[in-house]
């Protein structure tokens, strides 16, 4: 069946997510003028941390010990859907299915941190459930200029539809609007920071506190995957037009690089927003996502 | 019947003099009286039964057991009477005379030229001043009085226009009489035990 | 017809169930039984006679009731199978679930509330079911007045009975413009049968003018924004498995209303009232959403988050009115099935969630969710079927609230091809995003109310010592959560009965609606091939969870110490834990201007200025629809009525003087004199 390509699609993102995470550390780590990891280094991390042993709570429950599986499943799920071509002639790549999988992953996430019982764990997930209901219709607007565009919100349809468009205005302030939503969506400067290690400024890291060794590398891993799949959705639906030949596995690389090295200037260039700063930043991709609808 | 009519006009602007209970009770009395000698001309002109009936009920439960139900309150009441209703007596005449011309004028204006045109104007005249008195007079005695004299000048309506009403309607009329003045005794006799006057002007401390 | 024979023993089950209470008041464990087996049966018999009338077709039956105003029947066509489907399945549930429930009301008027409860049944029974105007409002009126006296169940608190007041006041308000809109109608078509009413003869300005009867009528039912004050105070006040069958089933009966009158009697109208209800629809839903997020009362959240529901149904409908007017019966078709299926949806996991908080309210005595935690351990049970009403109420996938959303996403998408132009391109891009709000925000509320209630460590004694709940909630509960799961894994059985449902309505086509693969859900809508097939989210899902297995035990098993969580040191304890008005804090500031919270600090600085002080942190919320709108409107009534009060002088005397001078001046006035 077509959905074996989807399956093999996702495990290949699984594979490559790490290495898109260590090239965008690399980058950030050359313009900041540092050395910097290797870069296959975040393979590294995740291989260290299989190896150990966990500590865990004991006012956790079995919430605690299922939340990184679902975490990680959603995250393969959505990775599965992603329109890369080959994939596509099996029709199940859907946005609002993509985006509620990962919503799954986020929701149980949550509640595992809510679970351990420490002030940290509820701050963090309490600020990500904040800045995931502020990026949810931020998303939901970019996609659906898109959307609006190929009638359908079949995932194929839309990336079809997509390179066969020409460059254009509208598809301009889509991108800069998606752009937006992807550093919302990842955790990324100027919303969150991913390198912080103090508590009181985390958002994604503060809900993951309680966890170690095998689950903590799940969760990272699934972070990351989480990661390419976002700039995949980014370079396949909102770069028009055939530029370095989406068909062809090779462009889509070239593409996916450009967008790592794209994220790691904007991360290096601006610094984290004040978290009540955030509704304002995401207003700004609202607006954008509007005027691509109108310009269109 | 002109002249019982007249009469009857009369007997109610004495009423509207009068300011003993026992007097009150008297003149409604009279009053009873003649409206049953009325109806019993109109049942010599027209020699149905049911309305020999009428003016037989008229005299027993109008002219006679109301009055003396009436008279016995009035006896407990020893020291009763209308001192200073809302309105005094001799203005009270006064707007019953305006009533009275009033009901002329417009008996005249609506049906010009009618046969009974001197009893249907009586009997509106006793209807409003029947309700002047309910209004003017404070005891409840009184207030009685004035709406015995509105029920017969709507009696008198009857008479004059159709003949006589159907038993049925008489009936139901009686009743209503009745049944106000059983209403009447058992809230008069409760006063009276309790203490208190039955000047209704207290009864405003009832107010929402 | 067999159909009709189950309705009559229905109806004579819930009956009895009325009537056994006055023999079996003496015995409180008799009556629990007794009253809620025949309630169980008679909502049983409502599912079959449902699945009879789809197998069967339409049922007319007459009642044996003599009104002076012609024969009452019932007519069950499918639109009323589909709700009786409802009522039978939440029914069923809630009264497997009341044996164990009731065992808390013994000693507090048991058998009234038994018997209210089959009364409740029998009503909406008859709502759904009678085709006569007068009846429908007799029914309409006794459900009303049956649930007033349930919601008023417990009256020493004063609090429930204000909610008790406001609700019937408002019920009675939505019953004024039903029973104008109804005989509007019945006046234009001269008769009271609802058959008769669709070729009822009315002028464009009284249809619209029946139009926005209806729409305020069934909408203060339904809890629509700026109707819905009722809501959130009524359904917490109610013992649990009422305010289950409340939001679950009675809101729905002001859904059918509208169905009734928008498919059947008024048809295809202008464009506005489609796009009336679609702003009112997600107004609602945005509204309710924030407001839920921001309670800590687990009943009150459960509340508002039915009027988020209900403003996403009302999203449904409203699309479907506006292709109906455009003359696109394919899109009409999928909207109004979007919302007819999101109506079971919210059925099954809102009566299974207030059962949950209605367990927890039995076990621990309070609804304060700052109060409540760790209950996970204690309740191992109640906390997963609660799992399951949340992330179904979160639409999350593979559960059936993500297919009613997907539905709902689909049909708005469709919207801009027949408002066109860049207004309608706008609109429904809006449209989109608020509900996308809307979606985040329900699903934040509920790992909130799951998080804080079930998770982490008890904040107090008596969340310390709660019980586990007997098994006959458990059963009720796992009912209602099984069919959430079934009905997600398999859209098609469900969409198939609406298929059914929504048969021969002008204006609407469904023949596309049941594509042709059984796993999956994929419209065809003739626009695009669009569609999700559960079982492949199910697959993924299954792999990814697999791939994550293989890397955890990649090395070997793995060895697990215990640690205690971390706090900077120190030994953790309740107070440390995050609170649900913490939770919503950062929404409460970024929404301020619509929820206006402020807070209250008070501080006792009697201790030790060293070793720290006692704070007590109170959020207020000022309710922006009662404070803008009912409270200036309550002032002006009142104020009118103390002005109306001078011509009330006490005395008997100038009232006769009222009558006198009026009938002084129609004397002369009559005469023309």
């Amino acid at each position: 069946m077509n959905i074996l390509l989807n399956v093999i699609q996702a495990l290949g993102v699984v594979l490559l997510a790490p290495l898109v995470a260590g090239m965008i550390k690399t980058a950030k780590a050359r313009m900041q003028n540092r050395r910097g990891p290797k870069l296959f280094q975040v393979y590294f991390d995740l291989i260290k941390l299989l190896h150990k042993d966990s500590v865990v709570s004991p006012t956790v429950s079995w919430i605690f010990n299922l939340a990184p599986y679902i975490y990680f499943a959603g995250a393969v799920a959505a990775a599965a859907l992603v329109p890369v071509s080959a994939s596509r002639s099996s029709g199940v790549g859907d946005i609002f299915t993509l985006i509620y999988l990962l919503a799954l992953g986020r929701f149980f996430l949550v509640l595992a941190s809510l679970d351990a019982g420490s002030a940290f764990g509820g701050m963090g997930g309490a600020r990500e459930m904040f800045i995931a209901v502020l990026v949810e219709p931020a998303l939901l607007l970019s996609m659906m200029t898109v959307a609006f565009k190929a009638q359908s919100t079949n995932l194929g349809l839309m990336a079809s539809m997509v390179e066969n468009s020409p460059l254009s205005l509208a598809y301009v302030f889509a991108a800069v609007a998606f752009f937006i939503v992807l550093l919302a969506e990842t955790g990324r400067i100027p919303v969150d920071n991913p390198d912080t290690h103090l508590e009181l400024t985390m958002i994604h890291e503060g809900m993951t506190l309680e966890y170690s060794a095998r689950k903590l590398a799940l969760i990272f891993w699934a972070s990351a995957v989480k990661q390419l799949v976002m700039i995949l959705l980014f370079v396949l639906l909102f770069l028009p037009g055939n530029v370095f030949g989406s068909e062809m596995f090779s462009g889509i690389v070239l593409k996916v690089l450009l967008v790592a090295m794209v994220i790691a200037i904007a991360e290096t260039s601006t610094n984290k927003l004040r978290l009540f700063k955030v509704p304002d930043f995401l207003a700004v991709s609202c607006l954008l996502s509007l005027l691509a609808l109108v310009a269109q | 019947m002109n002249i019982l009519t007249i009469l009857l006009l009369f007997t109610t602007l004495l009423l509207t003099r009068a300011s003993e209970l026992k007097t009150a009770v008297r003149i409604i009395r009279v009053q009873s009286l003649m409206l049953a000698m009325a109806c019993t001309a109109v049942g010599m002109e027209t020699g149905e039964v049911q309305i020999y009936v009428a003016a037989v009920l008229t005299i027993i439960i109008k002219a006679g057991f109301l009055p003396y139900v009436l008279l016995n309150i009035v006896n407990t009441l020893k020291h009763e009477r209308e001192d200073h209703p809302i309105l005094n007596i001799s203005y009270s005449s006064l707007v019953a005379c305006i009533a009275i011309v009033l009901s002329y004028g417009l008996i005249d204006q609506a049906l010009p030229g009618a046969g009974s045109r001197d009893a249907l104007a009586t009997a509106v005249a006793m209807t409003l001043i029947g309700l002047l008195l309910i209004i003017t007079r404070r005891q409840a005695v009184m207030q009685i009085m004035g709406m015995i004299t509105m029920e017969n000048g709507i009696y008198l309506v009857g008479l004059s226009v159709a003949k006589g009403f159907p038993l049925i309607i008489e009936l139901g009329v009686f009743f209503d009489v009745l049944v106000a003045v059983m209403v009447l005794s058992i809230l008069t006799s409760r006063l009276k035990l309790s203490g208190i006057s039955t000047d209704t002007s207290i009864l405003k401390k009832l107010k929402g | 017809m067999i159909a009709g024979y189950l309705y009559d023993l229905m109806l004579l089950l819930f009956s009895m169930g009325v009537v056994s209470v006055f023999f079996t008041s003496s015995n409180a464990k008799l009556t629990n039984y007794v009253a809620h087996s025949l309630a169980l049966l008679g909502s049983t018999l409502a599912i079959l006679c449902a699945i009879f009338v789809f197998m069967q077709g339409k049922v007319d039956i007459v009642l044996p009731v003599m009104l002076p105003f012609g024969p009452i029947g019932s007519s069950i066509d499918f639109l009323s199978a589909f709700f009786l489907l409802i009522i039978g399945v939440v029914g069923a549930a809630t009264s497997i679930y009341a044996y164990g429930y009731s065992q808390e009301y013994y000693h507090r008027r048991l058998p009234l509330m038994a018997g209210l409860y089959n009364a409740f049944l029998l009503s909406m029974v008859l709502v759904f079911t009678v085709s006569h105007v007068v009846a429908f409002i007799i029914a309409w009126e006794v459900m009303s007045t049956v649930s007033f006296f349930l919601v008023n169940h417990e009256y020493e608190k004063k609090v429930n009975t204000r909610a008790a007041y406001i609700y019937i006041v408002m019920t009675h308000l939505g019953t004024i413009f039903i029973t104008i809109a109804f005989l509007l109608l019945a006046v234009g078509a001269n008769s009271m049968d609802f058959s008769q009413l669709k070729g009822s003869l009315v002028s464009e300005n009284l249809r619209n003018v029946i139009f926005v009867c209806t729409l305020i009528g069934f909408g203060t039912k339904a809890g629509m924004v700026p109707l819905h004050i009722w809501l959130p105070r009524a359904h917490p006040a109610a013992p649990s498995h009422v305010s289950a069958l409340m939001s679950g089933v009675m809101l729905k009966t002001a859904i059918y209303g509208m169905c009734r009158f928008f498919l059947d009697f008024l048809g295809i109208g202008p464009v506005w009232w489609g796009t009336l209800v679609l702003v009112l629809g997600i107004i609602t839903a945005a509204i309710g959403v924030l407001y839920a997020f921001i309670e800590h009362d687990i009943k009150r959240l459960l509340a508002y988050s039915s009027v988020e529901n209900i403003g996403i149904i009302l999203l449904g409908i409203g699309a479907g009115m506006v292709f109906m007017s455009k003359q696109q019966p394919v899109l009409a078709g999928l909207a109004f099935s979007a919302a007819l299926y999101h109506v079971f949806n919210h059925a099954l996991f809102k009566s299974l969630s207030f059962m949950g908080a209605g367990a927890v309210l039995q076990a621990t005595h309070t609804k304060d969710v700052d109060q409540l935690g760790g209950l996970i351990k204690k309740m191992p049970y109640t906390a997963v079927f609660f799992l399951v009403g949340s992330v179904a109420i979160a639409a999350l996938p593979p559960l059936n609230g993500f297919i009613s959303e997907w539905l709902t996403f689909q049909v708005l998408l469709f919207l801009p091809q027949v408002l066109v132009g860049i207004t309608g391109k706008v609109f429904s891009a809006l449209l989109i995003a608020l509900l996308g709000l809307t979606g985040a925000l329900a699903a934040a509320c509920f790992a909130t109310a799951f998080g804080i209630t079930f998770l982490a460590k008890p904040r107090s004694e008596q969340a310390n010592e709660a019980v586990e709940a007997p098994p006959t909630m458990l059963v009720g509960m796992g009912m209602l959560a099984g069919l959430c799961i079934v009905l997600g894994l398999w859209p098609i059985g469900m969409l198939s009965i609406l298929s059914m449902t929504l048969q021969n309505i002008a204006g609407i086509d469904i023949q596309g609606l049941v594509g042709h693969d059984w796993y999956a859900l994929a419209p065809a809508t003739g626009h695009s091939d669009g569609g999700i097939s559960m079982v492949a989210i199910i697959l993924l899902l299954l792999s990814g969870c697999a791939v994550a297995m293989l890397l955890y035990s990649i090395f070997g098993k793995e060895k697990v110490a215990v640690g205690e969580t971390w706090t900077c040191g120190i030994v953790p304890n309740s107070h440390m834990e995050y609170t649900a008005t913490g939770f919503s804090k950062s929404i409460r500031t970024v929404f301020k201007s619509i929820v206006h919270s402020y807070n209250e600090t008070v501080v006792n600085a009697n201790g030790n200025p060293y070793h720290g002080q006692k704070l007590f942190y109170h959020v207020r919320v000022r309710y922006l629809f009662v404070s803008a709108l009912y409270i200036p409107i309550n002032k002006t009534i009142i104020k009118v009525a103390h002005f109306m009060k001078k011509i009330q002088a006490g005395s008997v005397q100038v009232y006769v003087g009222y009558i006198m001078v009026v009938t002084v001046v129609i004397l002369i006035w009559s005469t023309g004199w």
